[in-house]
């Protein structure tokens, strides 16, 4: 399932207009006061980049030593959060799966935006290719993400690039639709016309007057790409269509407690919790961004 | 939107004929991924202690050696007649197998929409009306929890509450509709439920931005001035005009609806075209995949013109 | 009959949709089964998978039945007569049997059934190979000319295992053997209900009210009389074990065939739930080579990787609930099993030692490649565990986790590992199939007939042609004695151990078969 794609409307009262600060102050406590959900987006996924980043040095072992003696033991004070059905470390697992989840969740909200930025100016400014581009884009999303990101899947083997593959292609469409967007909207407004009668060349024209205008919706897209793609990338290794086991992401290991979950249900629920924790500090992340950049320009979408 | 003044139909009709485009793009597009797969129907119907002969012989059975544009025309042919080709693995034709599965899914999401809108468009109301307060924040952060958690982990939990310990309601499986209104609506609670846990937070959370914005104009404070209950002016003005943004969601919500009903229905074990779809992947049914992806292609293209056809009449400035 | 098609029209002609019938069935005349996999096909000569096999004893008949030990007993035949020493076979059809469609049987579906079974069958293959003529003296008399005597004929014509030699109408069998038979119409106690099958979901069974029982004979296994005490036979599709097992505990099924272990000790404490271990002879673990690509062509690097093997872990590592680890090339209950040079592992090997052993036998940093289901437990655990030991010895070696359907197709590539092929791949095999060289498709040296991996073991296959022209069974357990030391020392593939794996089915299900599940002779109470 993807994450909730941009909202068309966005009205004028939003969280940080309610309280209307007599004088703007200034401070670090002000700024989190004015956009809550910035903040705690961030902090939420400033902890967590943190314990994938550093996972090496917070008391794990190595998360693919196996040890089938020791096999679907509840935590302990040994296995903090106890082990899966080979014995590994789930501790270690899901510390060192956020690298796996938060890398593609990244590469697939980078590359998409750039992928999608590149689609969307050429099909806004050249308008033949207008067409072919966005029936493309239209067919491919007619097709349910999932199903999409399967079917790459089966195509290839497993593995992390392919699954980065998979995903990406999967996310562009919206991400071209938005900028495409954007371009049009442009296009009509006076002072486009004004540059270009002056006779400032097309790459100057998206450089001064488009990209200023399409990194902000851009950005707040971008950042629910990231949840979706995440969260893609969960069913896929869940299903099996992902990451190969010498790397495991969070999917992957709810994957493989997925027969048990009913008597071991901690081989699920701590990846799940970490999981929707990232998903929920993106997803607050993005509102917040929308909220603060822009209210308005959500309706463009 | 005003394109020009033949009305309604015009319309319609312009935008069917540039859906065939669209299509054919889609279909040129999985013949040829399923063209260069890897793996064929042939080793599965095999099974894992045939030899390679035996696989051989599976797969000239199946016309796999002919070029690509050949089986492409034919198929594209065949499709024009409304001969969607038949599965690899089961001799059945391709549309009888859509028919036969259309239906859970088509009530997985009939349901699943049902319960989303009663539940979480009056949520959404109810954060707009408190907005700022401690309820609106609840509703907001219990919305946004909703699509963060994966939908399969919600699934198994209200599987495990519901019907492993309580036995309240089928651990899997679907009663079609031609055995009880009851027993069909009982088997689609909990995978509705657990997809609908997702939905309700992006349709909650549409409602309220939208109903914030009604909430200023004017014709609400006249509504308000002129003594009626709240419950009517927030239901009955300001909701009527805040529905055309929640309707584009609903719309968009669809398509996600699909993807989910992949997982639901692996969890809960219903006969849908998500499970179809993945299944037929997996073993590499062509005629399946390439049938199913034309059939998601079309409603989310008749899908899409409902919704702008749904905005006429609820906003009569929309006008094509 | 009639007031069940009324209904079903009445109930058809209210659903607007094509949603297939669901019979208005009694619970207790009914029994819901979750099989493995979906039934891939309906043809018993066309696919090796297992559902097929279970599906094969549904809807057909065989020549001759097995019991509980399998040996062989008459079933659609009423005996056979020896001639000619040895070299002339006569039998004859009893009375009463008659397919699904209505037509008797008679010898000549019999000898088109068993020509068309042979083709694919090793055993069937091995008995046309000494056959001169086989063919239908008149309606009821089926005779064999042999070219030499094959004393194991009725063994062969008892197959329970794949392919098992079912005998269908002379039309079908005689229709172009490259494709599957379209239609599953059979002689046996149960028949198919195509129109009621959905892929993926449900297969659907339905009492054959004329099959006519064995009247003599013990009913035990395959052999002696069948008989459909319940009505209909649901097969449901439920590939998730968790979701399985709550279905077993809340009632919506009946029988589950194989949960995975861990789920076992669940089922057990659980008050109506039956575990029974009917494949008494267990999944034996084998973990096998390519033998075609360095370093697996080294009989002296798959020596020290035997050594390396430890059964025990590998069953811990399976969550068996039950298990057998000192196991050798044939199933351990097998008259041909022996004890000679196995178990070749110990529990705990010496790695540090095997590694300078590995070194020894030329091992030179080649890359291994080994394969794997990801989503297949039977498959990937032994596949993880041996990833693990192969890096303990420190080998190079890649896991490369596949679906099911490119691992089925990579198996048979011939490449280097690297280039889309593989070093080595796990597995489980029932016991039942690795019982005695016959039916045994890992223990061959003749590169192309094994399971996989192309082993080049001439002596293996010597001895296996000595097997079946052996006129006693000292002769015969002689025989495998000396292949079990062959494979010692070749180590076609390495034993991992036995599975043995329980059924979980609801109190009140009786007359459960051994070895196979099997759908006749069962009563709900």
């Amino acid at each position: 399932m993807s994450a909730t794609p941009t909202p068309i409307y966005s009205g004028p009262i939003e969280q940080g207009d309610l309280f209307p600060a007599a004088r703007k102050s200034r401070g670090f406590l002000a700024l989190i006061r004015r956009h809550p959900t910035i903040a705690l987006g961030s902090a939420l996924l400033f902890v967590i980049l943190i314990l994938a980043i550093f996972a090496p040095y917070l008391w794990t072992v190595d998360p693919n030593a196996l040890s089938p003696a020791h096999r679907g033991r509840p935590p302990s004070l040994r296995n903090w959060f106890g082990t899966d059905l080979f014995g590994r470390d789930l501790y270690s697992r899901v510390l060192y799966g956020a690298r796996v989840s938060l890398a593609i969740g990244f590469s697939v909200a980078v590359m998409s935006s750039i992928v999608g930025l590149v689609l969307g100016l050429i099909s806004g400014f050249i308008r033949w290719t207008d067409a072919i581009i966005m029936r493309v884009m239209d067919g491919l999303m007619s097709i349910p993400p999932i199903l999409l990101a399967i079917a790459l899947m089966a195509l290839m083997q497993g593995s992390i690039i392919n699954v980065f593959v998979s995903i990406t292609i999967a996310e562009i469409p919206r991400v071209a639709r938005l900028v495409r967007s954007v371009v049009l909207s442009l296009r009509e407004q006076p002072y486009i016309d004004g540059a270009i009668a002056a006779g400032t060349t097309t790459p100057m024209i998206i450089w001064r007057h488009v990209l200023p205008n399409a990194i902000a919706p851009l950005i707040v897209q971008a950042t629910y790409v990231c949840a979706s793609a995440m969260i893609l990338e969960a069913i896929l290794s869940f299903i099996g269509a992902g990451t190969p086991p010498s790397l495991p992401s969070w999917g992957t290991i709810m994957s493989d407690g997925r027969a048990v979950w009913q008597i071991k249900p901690y081989i699920i629920l701590f990846p799940a919790a970490f999981l929707s924790l990232t998903i929920l500090a993106v997803n607050l992340l993005g509102d917040g961004l929308r909220d603060a950049l822009d209210p308005r320009m959500a309706k463009r979408f | 939107m005003r394109i020009n003044k033949h009305g309604l139909l015009a319309y319609i009709g312009r935008r069917l004929a540039s859906t065939i485009p669209v299509m054919l793009i889609v279909a040129l597009f999985v013949f040829s991924l399923l063209y260069i797969a890897p793996g064929d129907p042939a080793v599965i119907i095999a099974g894992d202690q045939a030899t390679p002969e035996n696989i051989e012989k599976i797969r000239a059975t199946l016309g796999l050696e002919r070029p690509f544009v050949v089986r492409f025309g034919e198929w594209l042919w065949a499709v024009m007649q409304g001969d969607l080709g038949t599965s690899i693995f089961t001799n059945q034709p391709v549309t009888q197998l859509i028919a036969q599965r259309v239906e859970p899914t088509l009530s997985l999401m009939v349901v699943t929409l049902l319960l989303v809108l009663t539940i979480a468009v009056p949520m959404g109301v109810l954060a707009a009306w408190k907005a700022g307060k401690w309820v609106d924040r609840v509703v907001m952060v219990v919305a946004v929890l909703g699509f963060s958690v994966p939908v399969f982990v919600v699934g198994y939990l209200l599987a495990y509450c519901f019907s492993v310990q309580l036995n309240w309601l089928p651990v899997q499986g679907y009663t079609p509709l031609s055995e009880g209104i009851w027993p069909w609506f009982r088997s689609l609670i909990l995978p509705s439920a657990s997809l609908g846990f997702v939905y309700m937070a992006l349709i909650a959370r549409i409602t309220r931005t939208a109903m914030l914005e009604v909430l200023t104009q004017d014709y609400v404070k006249t509504a308000r001035s002129k003594g009626l209950g709240e419950p009517k002016v927030l239901f009955v003005h300001a909701l009527k005009n805040a529905s055309v943004p929640i309707i584009t969601v609903v719309g968009i919500g669809v398509a996600l609806l699909i993807g989910g009903a992949v997982v639901t229905e692996s969890v809960f074990v219903l006969p849908g075209i998500g499970r179809l779809t993945v299944d037929a992947i997996m073993q590499r049914d062509y005629a399946v995949i390439q049938g199913v992806v034309l059939v998601f292609s079309l409603a989310y293209v008749l899908i899409n013109l409902g919704i702008d056809v749904l905005y006429t009449l609820v906003d009569p400035r929309i006008r094509y | 009959m009639q007031r069940r098609d009324f209904i079903r029209g009445a109930v058809a002609g209210a659903t607007a949709l094509a949603m297939p019938h669901i019979a208005i069935a009694q619970p207790n005349k009914t029994l819901r089964f979750k099989p493995n996999n979906d039934l891939s096909a309906i043809d018993p000569a066309f696919s090796a998978a297992f559902v097929t096999r279970y599906h094969a004893h549904l809807v057909f008949d065989t020549l001759y039945g097995q019991d509980n030990n399998l040996n062989p007993h008459p079933q659609m035949v009423e005996g056979h007569v020896v001639e000619n020493d040895g070299l002339l076979w006569r039998m004859k059809l009893r009375p009463g049997l008659k397919f699904h469609d209505g037509e008797p049987v008679r010898a000549q579906d019999a000898v088109a059934s068993i020509k068309r079974w042979a083709r694919v069958d090793t055993f069937g293959q091995a008995l046309m190979a000494a056959t001169d003529e086989l063919s239908a003296q008149s309606d009821k008399e089926i005779v064999f000319r042999l070219k030499r005597p094959f004393p194991l004929l009725p063994n062969a014509l008892a197959k329970s295992s794949t392919y098992v030699p079912v005998i269908m109408p002379e039309r079908l069998a005689q229709s172009d053997h490259t494709k599957p038979i379209t239609e599953a119409i059979g002689s046996g106690p149960y028949r198919y209900i195509a129109k009621d099958r959905v892929i993926g979901q449900l297969v659907v069974y339905e009492k054959f009210a004329d099959y006519v029982p064995r009247p003599e004979g013990r009913s035990e296994y395959t052999s002696g009389a069948k008989v459909a005490y319940l009505d209909r036979i649901e097969w449901r599709i439920i590939p998730d074990q968790a979701t399985a097992a709550g279905a077993l505990r809340a009632g919506e099924i009946d029988w589950f065939e194989n949960p995975i272990g861990d789920l076992i000790p669940m089922l057990r404490k659980d008050p109506n739930i039956q575990l029974d271990l009917i494949f008494k002879l267990g999944d034996m673990g084998v973990l096998t080579f390519n033998h075609l690509h360095a370093p697996m062509n080294n009989p002296a690097v798959r020596r020290v990787l035997a050594k390396a093997v430890s059964q025990t872990e590998m069953m811990d590592a399976i969550g068996a609930d039950a298990s057998t680890t000192d196991v050798g090339f044939f199933t351990p209950e097998s008259p041909m099993a022996s004890k000679t040079g196995v178990p070749i592992g110990a529990p705990t090997p010496d790695y540090a030692n095997l590694k300078r052993e590995l070194a020894a036998a030329g091992y030179n940093g080649e890359k291994i490649v080994l394969i794997t289901v990801g989503q297949s437990t039977n498959i990937n655990t032994q596949a993880v565990v041996l990833e693990d030991i192969l890096k303990r010895l420190g080998m190079n070696v890649e896991l490369v986790a596949l679906d099911f359907a490119n691992w089925l197709r990579r198996r048979q590539s011939r490449e280097l590992p690297e280039n889309g092929g593989w070093s080595m791949l796990t597995t489980f095999i029932p016991g039942q199939d690795l019982w005695d060289p016959a039916g045994h498709l890992m223990l061959r040296g003749s590169k192309q007939h094994a399971y996989a991996g192309w082993p080049d073991i001439p002596k293996l296959e010597e001895l296996r042609n000595a097997w079946f022209s052996a006129t006693n069974d000292e002769m015969r357990r002689d025989i495998c004695h000396q292949m079990q030391l062959v494979a010692v020392q070749e180590v076609p593939y390495i034993p991992s151990g036995r599975w043995l794996n329980p059924t979980a089915y609801r109190k009140g299900l009786t007359g459960v078969a051994r070895h196979t599940p099997l759908f006749y002779n069962l009563k709900k109470a």
